[in-house]
Parts: structure tokens; C-alpha cells; sequence
């Protein structure tokens, strides 16, 4: 938290404060061990991190419908695999001209070549472009590196069951079950996948809307049990040699066509704040920089490498595919560092006695490096696009017109009224204001209340400022709280008075007015005032003395 | 992985079945991690024991972030005293039975403080699916759990201390850091949350650092460390904090609740063994009848500070479970070794069985047939002898205003509330007949002259007691006050004239929206009046 407010101050991104947070409480002052990581302790920091990794892949399958995937499946599969084979082999020859060995050259090459999901998708989700044409490219595109991944973990192993031989001896067998060995799990993997996907999305379209409607009118029975579903795929990706990322983005991907998958993603948002931060920190705090000073020069070039020529090779392949530059640039940024995978990778090959501890450190170093600067370059991507433009950088790389569909955004509301509460007197007021020309959007956490209501819904709680924000209430006419729940009610009054909207709120007993008048809301709504007047005119017909 | 999706696939079973059936989640998520446990299908113990830790951490955290002083209203005077005899008594008879059942001296101490507090999760939520926060028994209610658990955090150095000065100092440190909690919500959680609020991850970390830092600052002065987790909870209680943390507290502790019950329930399955089942549910069965039949020694106790008989058994009914906090006892006598696990399956499962019972035994039709077993005072001598006199059931301060209206224009009126302070202004009224009691109950309808009289307004919350009242009233023309739209429905298809609260609410609000559209209109930006009451 302490590196959260100085970040704050400074403008830093979260990323950067818990990898900072992380380097102080490990290669700093040492004073959290890599051993807290090992099962021998009971929950390990590299458990709670895994559950980060998986809740956040979970989030971005329920934010992406599966037609927004398709549309860019293709591009998706050319640009990841394009990419893998370009970096690796550019890679391979650039620590070669470095001086290093053919082994270490190799390890080096295959750390180089892939980037961080985890890094890529959390940035993406604080920008809220998740959903953008580039944001799905790129959570297509790690996909498929995820696979890959796979298989070079397959040959990893292999190497690792090899009789421990001579560095070049180590190297033919590399080259040898490198290939075949690659190219069968890649294979075999794309098939897994593409069966999983089947079974998830026939179960999607006919087990899951029966499953969820039973949890329906409870939020947090809805949430526990789309995290045991998630779970349960976490599972079966792993049985079938899979990743975790997978099998969690499938499980994500599976609901969100149910009408609660905002509400969900809402919910789950907090819970993956909180592992994540685990794992970032726990990410740091791992990294050695032992022996980095005397790599120093190779870690500048490997890491401009990353930070410019991976960008560069995924430029030109997604230019052929159709995308503006506009596009292909912010896409490509995204893939400017190397991931996680890359330390486990290079910490396996020095257990097994393939590289040297320097190769180590300098991973190390290119990947804070990397990671820290493709942050940046992420949330500044429309700058930077803008600055290459002008010094016409990108010229190189073909334009093409835009249909318009690649910046198309959701028509944000404004001008609208935000009604919370979807109770009788909720319905009612929406009922009417939609009857008067009024623009009407309701909120309630029932989908059951909104049945024959003919205006805009959210489902949702608005304890959660992303249901307020999704309802675009910062640029509402006025809003409106029927409920009959106290806390909310000065809650969304303090929220609107902090947005300067003016809020009419629901008093519904004698008790909560005074505490509602504090808060000076545009109108306090009180519908036992308004009913003592009624019962009047009545007993006045009713023929009692009035 | 595998023991994570064990265990939430526990606990989705448990809350389903909760919502099919209206049980609590809480016990039967322990009964489906107990299914888990038994056949050892979930991962080593010392794993086990830290998510329970982590899971007890923030279930604390959570309790006492729902634990406002400022909602506890009027009520805090009359919660201070009827809480701390409830306490005292309840730990005091179960500490007996315990010794009497043959426990040791130190192991009926625990018992005696785990039987004593409430659950706050069951009360709070109840409350709140009732719609009762705001009556006078529901707040009532609420001041009593929060002061219980501020009596079992004070009270647990004294049980986990080796000596009595090391007790004692307990006490102080846990005084001192309940003072700190109560200063941090009242100035500095507001500052610095306010000044976060539009930055969710950040909001997020300083919650987990307050909860953190207490938990720390506990360890460093030597007392439970949960004692530092619930009163985390309590730093972050107030408004706006609290509204601003519930959002991204809910669902850590949704999950982190889940995961707590259910580690629990498999921890006790991989011991069941080694407990005597007989002798268990024996003692389990015999604690929970303490707490079952206290109500009926607390009720006349309530009565004493005011509330009517039906508030007096509703707010005792609603105590009458253990909870979150006697897990909390019987786990740190686990950990210090004070207590078998026998003891802790015993606490477990009486916590289990009272909060299975406790929302049948605090339902209305259960409330009901406790108050015909209970003749209080106020039902002898009701006998109202008008004709063509108008009845008000429900008198609240507008109510009161229409009553004088009508007695000053020659009415006779029967007024009936179940507030004494009300009762005495109605009876300062000249003409009105000003009856102290329920108007739900059928014995007092029956005294009224319903049938006789000209008109009957009723202003009662719940729609099962208009419906009462209206199988009663005969042809004599009753309205009623309601809010929904289906509860009116139904009450006019009885036959009542009905004034929608709902409707009336539309109403007025119509008819401000409009002035207020007209001024904004003619020129755009105006500020609309600020604090305009309907």
C-alpha cells in the first residue's frame, strides 16, 4: 500500500508500484523469501497468485462475447504463431552476436519471445479497453502463445529426461525433439482446445441459462457458483495439459452470454484485484539481479529488442490482415515485454545446469525493464501512435481505411434518468418518466424486476461504482432511489452529490430523513407523506369529520 | 487448484440448497465441507489451517464493518443494558450446565463465552430480508450483537492469557485498540477514504492494509490477532466509508466466508474420528435448549425498557443462535490447547443447530404462538363499547395529526399502538380511546368493536396482519397503507380501500420533477432546489 501512495502521487500504474512494492520486499531487504513460495508452508504465495492469474483470464472471457473473439480468431492465430517463430529466431541470432553459447542462445530466444498475458490483460482492464478491436487482437493473440508455451514446456522436459551430456551433445537432442516434439503438442494442443471449446460452448448454450437461472435472484450465489464452474474448468484444462489461462478463459467465455455476466464481472473484479496483487509482488520480489551488472549491454540491446522489434514483427503482420495502422500499432505495443513464463522458463534451465546464473540476472533484468516500459507504453499508446505518425515512423507499413466498425465504441447514455430500486414505486416513476419523452435507465439486482419495463436496465449492485459507471451516471439529467435500503440510499446520494447530479432520493421512514437531508439531496421522496395526504381526501369520502 | 474447486463446489451446493429450502448457508456449508472431510478428499491440514485463518480474518473483518453504532439510533441506552444482562446471563447458565455436564473449569469458561453472543451475519441479514432494520426491536437487536462482540474480544485475553495480569493486560491493550478503531472511523477513515473514492484498487489495498495493520498491531501487543480483525472491521463502520468499502469488501467476503465455513466443516470431518459422537450431540442438543429457551427468561426483560410483548420476543427470538464469534472461541481454545476437539465439535454443532432454527423461531407464526402462551398485563380489561367510532391501528406522527382533526370534528376514536410513549400522547388527546397493544393480535381485534364501527385505518407494516385484521373487520370498511403494488392487490381482492404508498410516492415526485424540469428548462444549467421535502 505504501508503494501504492507514492505511485499514486507520482502517477505511477498499479503494475509498476507492486513490482516496485515486490523488488523491496525481496531482492531489496530480503525480507520475503522465495521459500514462502514452496507448498511445504501451506498456502504458498505462487497458490494465491495462480488463483490472480486465473480470476483475471476468468474476467476477460465473461467481458468478451464469443463473436467478438471469432471476428478476430484469424488474425489472432497468424500474428501469435508469425510473432513466435520471427522473435525466437531473431532472438536466437542476436544473443549469438552477443557472445553468448547456442544453448544459452536458445533459452535466451524462447524467454524473449513471449509476453505477458497477466501484465497485458490487467492494464487493458484499468484502461476499460478490453473490448477494444485491439484488446480482443491481443487477448487472441496470448492465447495462442499460451498453447505454445505448452509445447515448449513439452521439450523442455524432454531435455530434462536426457542422460545430462555434453553442451553439444544437449544441443543436437534440443534440435532434434525441438522440432517434432514442438510441432505434435502444438497440434495436439489446438485440438484439446478446439474439443474443450465444443463441449464448453454446447454446455454454454444448453446446460449453464438452466444451471444460473436457479441463482438468479442471488447475486452472491451467483458469484460462488460461476467461480466453481471457473474452478471446475481450471481443472479440466489441467487434466488435459492445458493451461490454467485457458481453461479459466473458457469458463469465463462460457458465461457471458448469461444475463448476470456484468453483475459477475463486477463482483469478481475485487477478488482479482486482491490475488493479483499477490502475484505482481510475489513477481518482483523472485526476480535476481545477482549478476546483472556485467550483462549490462546485452540486457540494453535484448531489451530494445523487445521493447521495439517485437512490436515492429507484429506491426507487419497485422497490417496484412487488413487493420489500420492505428490499430496494428496499438496491438503491437501491447506485445513489448516478456512474461512471467520467460523467469520460470530461464530458472528451469539453470536448475538443469543449461545456462549460467549471469543469462539469470540478465532475464531479470530485461523483464522489469520490458515490463515496466510496455505499461507505459500501453496506457500512452494513443500518444506514442501520434508522436510515430508525425515523424513518420510508420510509414513503412501499409495504410488502410477504416470501416469504422475498429473505434466503434457502445453509444455512452447522457442526458438520461438513472433509477435505482426497481420496486413498485421504482416501476412506477420509470413508467411514467418513459411516457413523458424521458430517456430511462433502471438498475436493480433482480432481473425479475424489470420485466415489461420499456427502458434501458442494468443488472446490478450499486454498492460497485462500475454499475454506476456503466449506467454513464456522470452524465445523467438527474437520479432517482426508490429503494428502501438506508446505507445504499446515502450512499448514491454522496456519490451523486460527488459527481454533481442531482439525486432525488426515496425517505421511506421518519428515522432515515434526517440523515438524508444531510446530504442535501435535490429531493427527498417521501412516500409516507405523500400517503397521509391520500388517507385524508379518503376518510374525508368516507364521510369521517375531517 | 483441485482443493480451491473442492471447495467451492461445497459451497455452491450449500448456498443452493439455502436458497431452496430458506436455511442459512452458513451451517450447511459446514455440513457439505463435512462431507468433503470425512473421506480426506481435500489437501494436507497445515493448508487447511491457514485458509481457515485467512477465511476467519476477513469474516471478523466483515462482522465488524456491518457493526454501525449509528444505526443502533434511540436504542444504544436500552441495547447497553439489555445486552450485557442477556450476556451475563446466558454466559453464566451455559458456564454452569458446562460444569455440570462435566466439563473442566477452563473448558466451561469457553463454552459459557462461546453460548453467550449472537450471530451478527444471521441477524443482520434476517433484518435485512425483513425489512426490520428500521424498527424499534431490529436496532434494538443490532446494538446487542455489536456489544457482544465487543464483550468477547475483551473477554478472550482473559481466557488466553497464562496469567491473570497477562489477562488483564490483555483487556487494556484490546480497550485501547477498540478506542483506536472507534478514533480511525469516526476521522481518519473518512479522510482518507473520501480522498481514494474514485480509485477501486486503491480503495481495495487500504482495506486490506487497515484490516492488516490491526491484525499486526494485535500480534505485537499480544493479544487473538482476529480481536485486531474485527476491530479493523469497526475502523471502517461508518458512513461513508462503509458504503464506500461494501462493494469491494462483498465480495471478498462472500468468497472468503464461503471458504472459511466450508474449510471448517472438512477440518472437523478429518477429526470426526477421534470425537464420541453421543456424547457431541448430547451436549451440543442441551446448549442449544439453553439458548432456544432464553428468550422466554429475556422477554420480560425487554418488556421492562419499553418495547411491546411481540417487539420482546421478536428481538430475543432473533438472538437466540450462536455464531461466527463462538467458532472464534472454541478455535483459539483449539489453538492454545485448552479445549479438545470434542468441545469445538460441540460449539460447531450447536452453532449449526441454532442458526438452522433461528429463522423458524423468529418468524411471525412462531412469535405468535409464544404470545398466546404469554397473557401479558395489557390483555385484561380491553373492552371497547362504542358504535360508528373510527379506529386507528398504527399511530404514527402524521396519523396522531389526522386523529386530532377528526376528534376535534366530533369523532369518537379508538386509537391502538404498540408504543407506550405514543400511547401517552394519544391518551393526552380528548375523544380518543388510547389502547397500548398489538394490532396484529386477534385477541385485542376482537375488543375493538371492529364490526361495529364506522371506519378502521390501519397503518401496520407486515400485509399478514392487515390480512388478520380484515378476515376480522366484517363488512366495516377498512383502509390500509402499503407500499408494493402486488401486497395492494391483494389487500383490495380481501376488500380493503388502499392507499399505495408506491403510487403516492409516483405522485409526488411527478410533481416536483415537472417544477424542476420547467425551472432547469428555460435556462439549461440551473440548479434544481436543494433539499426540497415532499
Amino acid at each position: 500500500m505504501a508503494a501504492m501512495f507514492v505511485g499514486r502521487k507520482l502517477q505511477v500504474p498499479s503494475i509498476v508500484n507492486y513490482l516496485i512494492a515486490g523488488l523491496v520486499l525481496g531482492p531489496v531487504f530480503g525480507w520475503l523469501s522465495l521459500a514462502d513460495t514452496t507448498e511445504s508452508e501451506g498456502i504458498g504465495l505462487a497458490e494465491i497468485s495462480e488463483i490472480g492469474i486465473v480470476l483475471l483470464l476468468f474476467l476477460v472471457g465473461l467481458e468478451l462475447s464469443l463473436k467478438e473473439i471469432k471476428g478476430v480468431g484469424l488474425v489472432a492465430v497468424a500474428a501469435g504463431l508469425g510473432q513466435v517463430v520471427f522473435t525466437a529466431a531473431g532472438g536466437f541470432l542476436l544473443s549469438l552476436a552477443l557472445g553468448f553459447g547456442t544453448i544459452e542462445s536458445l533459452f535466451i530466444a524462447t524467454a524473449l519471445t513471449f509476453s505477458s498475458t497477466v501484465v497485458v490483460v490487467k492494464v487493458l482492464d484499468q484502461k476499460g479497453e478490453l473490448k477494444s478491436l485491439y484488446g480482443r487482437i491481443a487477448v487472441g493473440i496470448f492465447l495462442v502463445q499460451d498453447m505454445v508455451v505448452i509445447a515448449v514446456l513439452t521439450v523442455l522436459s524432454g531435455l530434462g529426461s536426457l542422460d545430462e551430456g555434453a553442451e553439444e551433445g544437449a544441443g543436437e537432442a534440443a534440435t532434434s525433439i525441438g522440432f517434432w516434439e514442438a510441432s505434435g503438442s502444438v497440434m495436439l494442443a489446438f485440438l484439446k482446445m478446439s474439443l474443450l471449446l465444443v463441449a464448453v460452448l454446447l454446455v454454454a448454450r444448453f446446460v449453464l441459462p438452466k444451471v444460473f437461472a436457479m441463482v438468479e435472484r442471488s447475486p452472491r450465489a451467483a458469484m460462488i457458483w460461476a467461480l466453481a464452474w471457473c474452478f471446475v474448468m481450471v481443472e479440466i484444462a489441467h487434466v488435459l495439459g492445458l493451461s490454467i489461462e485457458i481453461g479459466s478463459f473458457l469458463a469465463g467465455l462460457s458465461l457471458a452470454q448469461l444475463p448476470r455476466s456484468h453483475d459477475l464481472r463486477r463482483r469478481v473484479h475485487p477478488l482479482m484485484n486482491f490475488f493479483i496483487a499477490v502475484f505482481f509482488v510475489t513477481l518482483g520480489s523472485k526476480m535476481d539481479f545477482g549478476e546483472a551488472a556485467a550483462e549490462w549491454p546485452a540486457a540494453v540491446v535484448l531489451s530494445l529488442f523487445v521493447l521495439i522489434g517485437n512490436p515492429l514483427i507484429f506491426m507487419f503482420i497485422i497490417t496484412r490482415f487488413g487493420y489500420t495502422r492505428r490499430t496494428s500499432f496499438y496491438t503491437s505495443v501491447t506485445v513489448a515485454q516478456i512474461s512471467e513464463f520467460s523467469f520460470i522458463f530461464i530458472a528451469m534451465g539453470l536448475s538443469m545446469g543449461m545456462i549460467g546464473s549471469q543469462v539469470n540476472s540478465m532475464v531479470a533484468v530485461v523483464g522489469l525493464v520490458t515490463i515496466v516500459s510496455s505499461v507505459y507504453m500501453i496506457l500512452y499508446n494513443r500518444w506514442l501512435y501520434e508522436l510515430c505518425e508525425r515523424l513518420g515512423l510508420l510509414r513503412i507499413f501499409a495504410e488502410h481505411e477504416s470501416d469504422g466498425s475498429e473505434d466503434a465504441r457502445d453509444g455512452e447514455l447522457s442526458d438520461h434518468i438513472v433509477i435505482v430500486g426497481m420496486n413498485s414505486m421504482g416501476r412506477a416513476i420509470a413508467k411514467s418518466l418513459v411516457d413523458r419523452g424521458e430517456k430511462v435507465l433502471a438498475i436493480d439486482t433482480d432481473p425479475q424486476k424489470f420485466e415489461g419495463l420499456p427502458v434501458e436496465k442494468r443488472l446490478g449492485d450499486i454498492s460497485y461504482e462500475d454499475t454506476l459507471a456503466e449506467a454513464s451516471l456522470s452524465t445523467a439529467k438527474i437520479a432517482i432511489s426508490a429503494l428502501k435500503i438506508d446505507e445504499a440510499n446515502r450512499m448514491f446520494a454522496h456519490r451523486c452529490n460527488t459527481l454533481g447530479i442531482p439525486v432525488a432520493i426515496h425517505g421511506f421512514d421518519r428515522s432515515v430523513l434526517g440523515g438524508l437531508e444531510k446530504l442535501k439531496p435535490a429531493f427527498v421522496l417521501n412516500s409516507k407523506a405523500a400517503a397521509d395526504e391520500q388517507l385524508r381526501k379518503l376518510l374525508a369520502d368516507c364521510g369521517a369529520e375531517l | 487448484m483441485l482443493d480451491v474447486m473442492l471447495i467451492l463446489l461445497a459451497a455452491s451446493l450449500a448456498m443452493g440448497l439455502s436458497l431452496r429450502y430458506r436455511i442459512p448457508s452458513i451451517p450447511l456449508m459446514i455440513g457439505t465441507g463435512l462431507l468433503l472431510g470425512i473421506p480426506g478428499w481435500l489437501g494436507n491440514a497445515n493448508e487447511l489451517q491457514q485458509t481457515l485463518q485467512l477465511g476467519l480474518a476477513f469474516l471478523l473483518f466483515v462482522v465488524g464493518s456491518e457493526l454501525d453504532i449509528d444505526a443502533v439510533g434511540e436504542q444504544k441506552r436500552t441495547a447497553l443494558v439489555f445486552g450485557l444482562v442477556q450476556f451475563a446471563l446466558l454466559g453464566t447458565i451455559s458456564f454452569g450446565v458446562a460444569l455440570w455436564l462435566g466439563f473442566g473449569q477452563r473448558a466451561a469458561a469457553y463454552i459459557g463465552l462461546a453460548i453467550a453472543p449472537s450471530s451478527t451475519l444471521v441477524v443482520v441479514s434476517l433484518l435485512r430480508r425483513r425489512e426490520q432494520f428500521f424498527e424499534s426491536f431490529g436496532r434494538l437487536a443490532l446494538g446487542v450483537v455489536l456489544l457482544q462482540n465487543l464483550l468477547v474480544i475483551l473477554l478472550l485475553p482473559v481466557l488466553t492469557s497464562p496469567t491473570p495480569q497477562q489477562g488483564a493486560r490483555g483487556i487494556g491493550a484490546t480497550l485501547a485498540m477498540a478506542l483506536f478503531a472507534w478514533a480511525c472511523s469516526r476521522w481518519f477513515a473518512p479522510k482518507l477514504m473520501l480522498h481514494l473514492q474514485r480509485d477501486e484498487e486503491s480503495l481495495l489495498l487500504v482495506m486490506l492494509a487497515t484490516l492488516f495493520a490491526f491484525v499486526g498491531a494485535a500480534y505485537w501487543l499480544g493479544i487473538p490477532i482476529w480481536s485486531g480483525a474485527f476491530l479493523a472491521g469497526i475502523a471502517l463502520s461508518r458512513f461513508p466509508v462503509s458504503g464506500l468499502v461494501r462493494g469491494q469488501l462483498g465480495s471478498l467476503a462472500d468468497f472468503f466466508i464461503a471458504v472459511f465455513f466450508v474449510t471448517l466443516g472438512v477440518l472437523l470431518g478429518t477429526v470426526i474420528g477421534n470425537l464420541h459422537p453421543t456424547e457431541v450431540i448430547f451436549n451440543a442438543v442441551l446448549l442449544a435448549a439453553i439458548l432456544l429457551f432464553a428468550p422466554f427468561l429475556l422477554i420480560p426483560l425487554a418488556r421492562r425498557f419499553g418495547l411491546t410483548t411481540r417487539s420482546s420476543i421478536e428481538v430475543t427470538n432473533l438472538l437466540a443462535q450462536s455464531g461466527e464469534l463462538s467458532i472464534l472461541v472454541a478455535l483459539l481454545g483449539l489453538q492454545y490447547a485448552h479445549i479438545d476437539e470434542s468441545v469445538v465439535g460441540t460449539i460447531v454443532l450447536l452453532t449449526v443447530v441454532t442458526m438452522v432454527v433461528s429463522p423458524l423461531i423468529s418468524s411471525d407464526r412462531m412469535t405468535w404462538r409464544i404470545m398466546h402462551l404469554l397473557p401479558g398485563p395489557q390483555r385484561k380489561g380491553i373492552s371497547v363499547d362504542h358504535t360508528d367510532h373510527l379506529i386507528f391501528i398504527g399511530c404514527g406522527t402524521s396519523t396522531r395529526e389526522i386523529i386530532r382533526c377528526v376528534v376535534a370534528a366530533g369523532e369518537k376514536v379508538v386509537a391502538v399502538d404498540d408504543d407506550s410513549a405514543v400511547v401517552d400522547q394519544l391518551a393526552e388527546i380528548d375523544g380518543v380511546e388510547a389502547i397500548r397493544g398489538d394490532g396484529a393480535d386477534p385477541w385485542l381485534l376482537k375488543r375493538l368493536g371492529l364490526r361495529d364501527a364506522k371506519l378502521v385505518v390501519s397503518t401496520m407494516r407486515r400485509i399478514s396482519d392487515h390480512e388478520r385484521l380484515m378476515r376480522l373487520a366484517g363488512d366495516t370498511q377498512v383502509i390500509v397503507r402499503t407500499f408494493e403494488h402486488d401486497a395492494a392487490e391483494r389487500l383490495r381482492n380481501c376488500g380493503a380501500t388502499v392507499v399505495s404508498e408506491a403510487d403516492e410516492g409516483e405522485r409526488v415526485f411527478l410533481e416536483w420533477f415537472d417544477e424542476w424540469s420547467g425551472e432547469k428548462n428555460p435556462s439549461e444549467g440551473g440548479d434544481p432546489t436543494p433539499g426540497a421535502v415532499a
